[in-house]
């Protein structure tokens, strides 16, 4: 304990983390707090194969953690992947590191976990984790073109949002917007889908949308922006 | 029959065979009295089946097919909850529906989205407000676990933490005015004059997921992220037909299923929560219960009513089965189930040009056709409130200063012409619509190809095809003559019957079309008398061990309803409270 009021005294600081108080670890600054963010992750991955995410790791005292480690488990609890963090000129005692990883073979929507081991340091480091979602299923094989129009007069609705859901819903949706013509394009599997189309202050739901090959579909977006809102439940 | 990738992926699924009990069984729905279609059997049945009988425990089955912590019923927003609940708490979860894969997620899945979550300082006079509502606005309602002062307030207080449930899941939540911008002003509260409501007028009335999932469905498709994200084993295609129950304890043991035309076992180590809907497509239920005949909902097709019987059955107490909520007459009419889809679509009488009338049993018109709760003095205006004649939303019309239900003098026809044929499309849908994909056409060519509208070329053949002959036994008028006296009052532009302003375009033919109309229930609100930790009480108020509900099939509303509370408190909250109790629980085996 006298060590630790020397410390303090002194104007030692122990940054993301506390002094103890017991006896024997008085002058123990506890472990400093780590943060982990996943970023860069595809709403959507291709069953089988490849596809990469960007993990950062942050000390919250400023350590440098570079070239210390996370692991990546996958939603039965199995490492797939040991990846060593770089250094980023971010902030100071930020890293990251780009993972690629390979999808589950099985369509559905996974978390997976990140885990950021906790080195031997001088000052401990607490073991952090995140994690991060995704829906793996089959590749985009075609492309289908919107066309959204006005409710009045005809004229395109660029930025509207265009999103596909399938009939068989298992975590997979994929969206897209219009561009300054009023044209989007969203890359999706052969199925049949839902399309949902909003801008503006008008909405449309196209039921279904059978995709077995690249397809165009017109839709004058004809319903205010809140109608399926007032479905009366 | 389908299992969900997430078990296949995880390899969970157990079928536990030879069970530690011992040679002896029965199917313990002989025990509870006819209930579902799985052919449950009497002892002497199953015995004569091959099941041993007569062990120490013969309610048990022989064979136990599949087995969980806790069992969820149903797919809609009460299951999600009790499932991502009972999960999160630890529990090995195993969720059944009675529909395919692709039909899944009940009347949640198509609703409005929007929950109630009342802030913390107006608490009081929320409470204030939901008792008077659930006391049954000039009907003498005796208090009971339904309207308790416990139950309300934990209503009031699980509707408001759903806010941060969502978020805490990584939700973006949206409240009323962001969702729906002015369009949401003034709807809330339903009920303006009732005491506290000024107070709870001044919170937002609703909220909903917006963000990447804004859209139809957005709540319930980030909550089946969240099931799926999970991990959390779902069978399709296996409806609930019974419950095993210890008939000594009334313990509840496992679940009856039927799965590939079997009977299936699931042992429950914990329990069983029942979060299967409402009874809107059992139509003898809504007749025993409502006393209205041929009430179809937009909603889903696989709310039939059988869970609650199950629960029924092993002793649960019933409560609001006579409660529904229903759009107003003439918002939209049923038009009953089409082929090829099981969900009911529906019509509007509001045709935007063109003549179009709607008749009762004697041929006459019995209401303004485009009065409507949106456009009309309803209940949402405060100064004509509690007045005679007054429509509110959910189905309910001021007669005599009380609510009763609305007219539907049945059979009722939709009758228009051409003009009105080709105004634009006069059928709609929720579930048919969301999830079954009908898109209607816009001349409404492909719902008269379909058979939906009958052609005539003549009033003549029309009354022929209908059936409608005058019949002076029963008043039934000659349909010529209320178009007759239709077109003379559309010519002097009055409706001097019932006040229609809306459209008063004389009926010219031929052709002339009809549409058979039928009301419109959107959801019913009785089911299993629940405490609040979601527990299902039997008939003395003792709970019934192991057996939990939530949703729709049971909620606090005694005669009227107002929208997207049920979400709120009764999905999401009781789901809540259910699923974490239900987690808690010792297991028996």
């Amino acid at each position: 304990m006298a060590k630790q009021l020397d410390a303090q005294a002194t104007g030692t600081v122990c940054v993301g983390g506390a002094w103890t108080d017991s006896p024997e670890s008085c002058c123990v600054c506890t472990t400093h707090v780590v943060d982990v963010t996943v970023s860069a992750v595809p709403s959507n991955v291709v069953i089988g194969e490849e596809f990469s995410i960007s993990v950062g790791v942050q000390c919250s005292a400023g350590c440098n953690t570079a070239g210390q480690e996370v692991e990546i488990y996958d939603h039965l609890g199995t490492r797939l992947v040991t990846a060593r963090l770089g250094q980023t000129s971010d902030t100071e005692g930020s890293s990251a590191v780009t993972v690629t990883l390979r999808a589950p073979s099985v369509e559905g929507r996974y978390r997976w976990t990140v885990r950021y081991l906790a080195p031997d340091l001088e000052v401990p480091h607490e073991e952090a984790r995140s994690t991060f979602a995704f829906a793996a299923a089959a590749k985009s094989e075609h492309v289908v073109t919107v066309e959204a129009l006005a409710r009045e007069g005809g004229e395109p609705i660029p930025e509207a949002r265009l999103v596909l859901r399938p009939h068989v819903y298992q975590g997979s949706r994929y969206s897209s917007r219009t561009n300054e013509t009023g044209v989007g394009r969203v890359h999706v599997p052969k199925g049949v889908y839902q399309l949902y189309v909003t801008g503006g202050l008008h909405e449309k739901l196209v039921p279904t949308v059978v995709v077995d090959d690249d397809v165009t579909i017109q839709v004058v977006l004809t319903e205010p922006i809140h109608s399926w809102r007032m479905l009366p439940w | 029959m389908s299992e969900s990738e997430n078990s296949q992926r995880l390899s969970r699924r157990q079928f536990v065979k030879g069970a530690a009990v011992g040679a002896a069984s029965m199917a313990a729905a002989g025990m509870l009295g006819g209930c579902g279609s799985s052919g449950q059997t009497t002892p002497e049945a199953t015995a004569a089946q091959g099941q041993p009988t007569g062990a120490a425990a013969p309610w048990l089955p022989a064979e136990w097919h599949d087995e969980a912590d806790v069992i969820v019923v149903g797919t809609g927003f009460a299951g999600q909850a009790a499932a991502i609940t009972a999960h999160d708490a630890g529990a090995d979860v195993l969720v059944i529906e009675k529909s395919t894969e692709a039909l899944q997620g009940g009347n949640s899945r198509v609703c409005g989205q929007g929950f109630i979550a009342p802030p913390e300082n107006i608490w009081d006079d929320y409470f204030t407000y939901l008792k008077a509502l659930t006391a049954g606005l000039g009907f003498p309602v005796f208090p009971d676990e339904a309207a308790s002062d416990e139950t309300i307030r934990f209503y009031i207080e699980e509707s408001s933490k759903s806010i941060k449930w969502f978020e805490d899941m990584g939700a973006y939540v949206m409240d009323d005015s962001e969702a729906m911008g002015g369009a949401a002003k003034g709807l809330f509260p339903f009920f303006p004059h009732m005491p506290g409501a000024e107070v709870v007028a001044s919170a937002p009335g609703f909220y909903m997921i917006g963000g990447e999932y804004a859209g139809p469905g957005a709540n319930w498709y980030f909550l089946e992220d969240q099931i799926l994200e999970r991990g959390i084993r779902k069978l399709y295609e296996t409806p609930m037909t019974g419950l095993v129950q210890d008939p000594i304890t009334k313990e509840i043991l496992g679940v009856i299923a039927l799965r590939e035309g079997k009977d299936y076992y699931i042992k429950a180590k914990k329990a069983v929560c029942v979060c299967a809907g409402g009874f809107e497509y059992n139509q003898q239920m809504q007749r025993d219960f409502q006393g209205i005949a041929n009430n179809w909902s937009p909603g889903t097709p696989f709310n039939t009513g059988e869970t609650i019987k199950v629960c029924w059955a092993a002793g649960a107490d019933i409560r609001n089965m006579g409660n529904r909520n229903a759009p107003v007459y003439p918002m939209d009419f049923s038009i009953g189930p089409k082929a090829p889809y099981l969900s009911a679509p529906v019509v509007t009488p509001k045709v935007v040009a063109g003549g179009a009338i709607v008749v009762g049993a004697n041929n006459k018109r019995f209401r303004d056709e485009y009065k409507s709760w949106t456009t009309t003095a309803g209940i949402h205006n405060r100064e004509k409130s509690g007045l005679d004649g007054v429509v509110i939303f959910n189905g309910r019309v001021i007669e005599d200063g009380v609510y009763t239900h609305e007219k539907t003098p049945q059979p009722m026809h939709l009758i228009f012409d051409e003009a009105a044929r080709l105004s634009g499309p006069l059928f709609s849908g929720c579930f048919s619509v969301q999830v079954e994909g009908y898109a209607p056409s816009a001349d409404n060519s492909t719902e008269l190809e379909a058979g939906w509208i009958i052609k005539a070329d003549s009033i003549e053949e029309l009354v022929e095809k209908l059936g409608r002959q005058p019949d002076p036994l029963f008043g039934k008028v000659p349909l010529q003559e209320t178009i007759d006296h239709w077109n003379e009052m559309c010519a002097a532009g009055v409706d001097e019957d019932l006040g229609r302003t809306g459209n008063l375009t004389p009926l010219e033919g031929p052709p002339y079309y009809a549409v058979q109309l039928f009301p419109n229930c959107v959801n019913t609100q009785g089911g299993m008398v629940r405490n609040t930790k979601g527990q299902v009480l039997d008939i003395h108020g003792q709970v019934i061990p192991r057996l939990y509900s939530a949703g729709e099939n049971g909620d606090i509303w005694t005669i009227v309803y107002q929208c997207m509370s049920n979400v709120g408190g009764g999905c999401y909250g009781y789901g809540r409270s259910a699923g974490a109790n239900a987690a808690a629980e010792e297991p028996w085996a």
